[in-house]
């Protein structure tokens, strides 16, 4: 695992540490197998081409899809969303057609939609979390209607911690006949995607929030949803036929993967996903809930800190965000590296759910599996010191 | 690992606790608005520039200890000052931010940001407000025909 000089790293929703195996297999590529993919007649290249391809397949078993061709690799989930936003969305949207997304969405999964809604002449409609951060699941039935094209969700929240459970909304948008997309960044290194038992059309994850490398993501897409959806970017490897006027293009996946992909990024996310099988989602969701228990214990017992979202550790998925009073998230986070440990401090890409939670910034400690329950207590001594430091 | 408190020292939380010249100005000259979009640290200046010299300096603003404990003290450090020496100041400020060499001594209590090398994270939160006023400053030299251009 990668190593931080004894430094105390609940930052895992920014990204995760990277095992030595899946550093390995990246080395291996660029040490002894730098060839490129789907071209080249020489053993090697087809030998490189077979294991990328089997990193679609395994991505496919690793969620559920019943077919690998429903795999995209991409640079990340932003890079998924908006591939969802521009590809399909866009050529989907009619003036007064609506999509739907909620306040305590990441930005890449609110700026691409408010960009098609400024394109298309659509909707962006906001659907509110409740106290304790959950989806307020009324007002989205309202909001859900015939003109709904689009729901776009997160499935658990980068701030809040909280879990959504999607089948129910899955329904209710197939009812009116619009997709559901969902973001999985901040689930997938903690808890198993299922997508054909949520039944969602799409999903987007990246590879660096569960254990991998930077620079590839996936996005996972219906056949038939895929089929309809244009390519966003176009050029070598996503073409059938070329002539010098016009071009035809591969089916998915390989339509949406234009030029030399992320060969070994996508290699060590089929590493990555091998470590996370060989810990299993059971051990992880448990070690997870153990850390965020300690720790939203010791902060409950603080009264000066103010937890957001849930008071339950149950609803926060190994991310809890919190602030102290009187003090700037950017100091605790400051003071709490001075005694080794490293959170995140800010907006956290959310400035919608910021005003709805009215602060400017929060605090937030993310676990993952590999945190103990030293590195929390190491973070209540680090407020403790923040406390004392501007009394 | 630096000693925090050379960061947090207790002049710096004082400023951040008690700021000094917080509030807006009733009919200000100039009023510049500056954001840290990394981290949402804000600092509004407002300016009353009297023939050439900063005769009122206040903020309003929302962050760290550290953005607005620099704000509070750079109000007391320049006001009463010229354009020319503000300018100056800014100057040594922005030097003092980068670890190097400053030749005067009127930066008064501001020197103590001279630790915020040894932050290389925070070294925005302590420049933000001069921003401000550096850009006022620019403002302040194309009305009056003058250019002014600071390096940033």
């Amino acid at each position: 695992m990668t190593i931080y000089n004894h430094l105390a790293y609940l930052d895992n929703a920014s990204t995760t540490p990277v095992p030595q195996h899946v550093v390995d297999v990246i080395d291996h590529y660029y040490h002894c197998e730098k060839v490129n993919v789907h071209r080249g007649m020489y053993k090697l290249a087809n030998v490189v081409t077979q294991q990328y391809e089997g990193v679609r397949q395994k991505v496919a078993k690793f969620i559920n899809a019943d077919d690998k061709n429903q795999i995209v690799f991409t640079s990340g989930t932003t890079d998924s969303l908006n591939m969802v936003a521009f590809g399909y969305a866009l050529s989907h949207l009619q003036p007064d057609d609506e999509m739907i997304v909620s306040v305590l969405e990441h930005h890449s999964n609110l700026v691409p939609w408010q960009q098609v809604a400024a394109k298309s002449g659509g909707r962006l409609r906001i659907v509110k979390v409740d106290g304790k951060g959950h989806l307020d699941q009324k007002q989205l039935t309202k909001m859900i209607n015939r003109h709904t094209k689009v729901v776009s969700l997160a499935m658990v929240s980068n701030v809040l911690g909280t879990y959504t459970d999607m089948r129910p909304i899955a329904q209710k948008a197939h009812e009116i006949g619009a997709v559901l997309v969902v973001d999985a960044a901040q689930a997938v290194a903690h808890m198993p995607i299922d997508v054909q038992k949520m039944n969602v059309d799409f999903v987007a994850f990246s590879g660096h929030k569960m254990f991998g490398p930077t620079g590839v993501g996936v996005l996972y897409g219906k056949s038939e949803l895929l089929e309809e959806m244009n390519p966003v970017r176009f050029g070598g490897e996503m073409i059938d036929q070329v002539t010098s006027r016009s071009a035809t293009f591969q089916p998915a996946p390989l339509k949406f993967e234009a030029g030399t992909p992320n060969i070994a990024g996508v290699l060590g996310l089929g590493a990555a996903i091998d470590y996370i099988n060989g810990i299993g989602y059971p051990s992880i969701m448990g070690t997870d809930h153990l850390l965020v228990e300690r720790l939203m214990s010791e902060l409950n017992g603080l009264k000066f800190v103010t937890i957001y979202g849930s008071p339950s550790a149950d609803d926060h998925k190994a991310v809890v965000s919190f602030n102290v009073e009187g003090i700037h998230a950017h100091d605790i986070a400051t003071i709490l590296d001075s005694v080794g440990v490293a959170v995140r401090a800010g907006h956290h890409c959310a400035h919608p759910l910021m005003d709805f939670l009215r602060t400017e910034s929060v605090v937030r400690a993310s676990v993952s599996f590999q945190n103990t329950i030293k590195e929390i207590d190491q973070l209540v001594v680090g407020i403790q010191k923040a406390r004392e430091i501007f009394k | 690992m630096s000693d925090i408190r050379q960061l947090y020292q207790r002049i710096i939380i004082d400023h951040a606790n008690y700021p000094h010249h917080y509030g807006k100005l009733a009919c200000p000259d100039f009023v510049r608005t500056c954001r840290n979009p990394d981290c949402g640290d804000t600092i509004t200046v407002f300016v009353s520039i009297d023939t050439d010299c900063f005769n009122e300096l206040n903020f309003v603003g929302d962050g760290c200890a550290i953005s607005q404990a620099s704000a509070s003290i750079m109000t007391d450090t320049l006001i009463d000052k010229t354009v020319a020496e503000a300018t100056q100041l800014i100057q040594e400020f922005q030097k003092l931010l980068l670890g190097q060499h400053i030749t005067t001594g009127d930066l008064g209590d501001s020197v103590v940001f001279g630790k915020l090398k040894q932050f290389p994270t925070r070294v925005r939160c302590g420049a933000l407000a001069w921003h401000a006023v550096s850009d006022v400053i620019e403002e302040w030299g194309k009305r009056s025909g003058q250019q002014i251009n600071f390096s940033k």
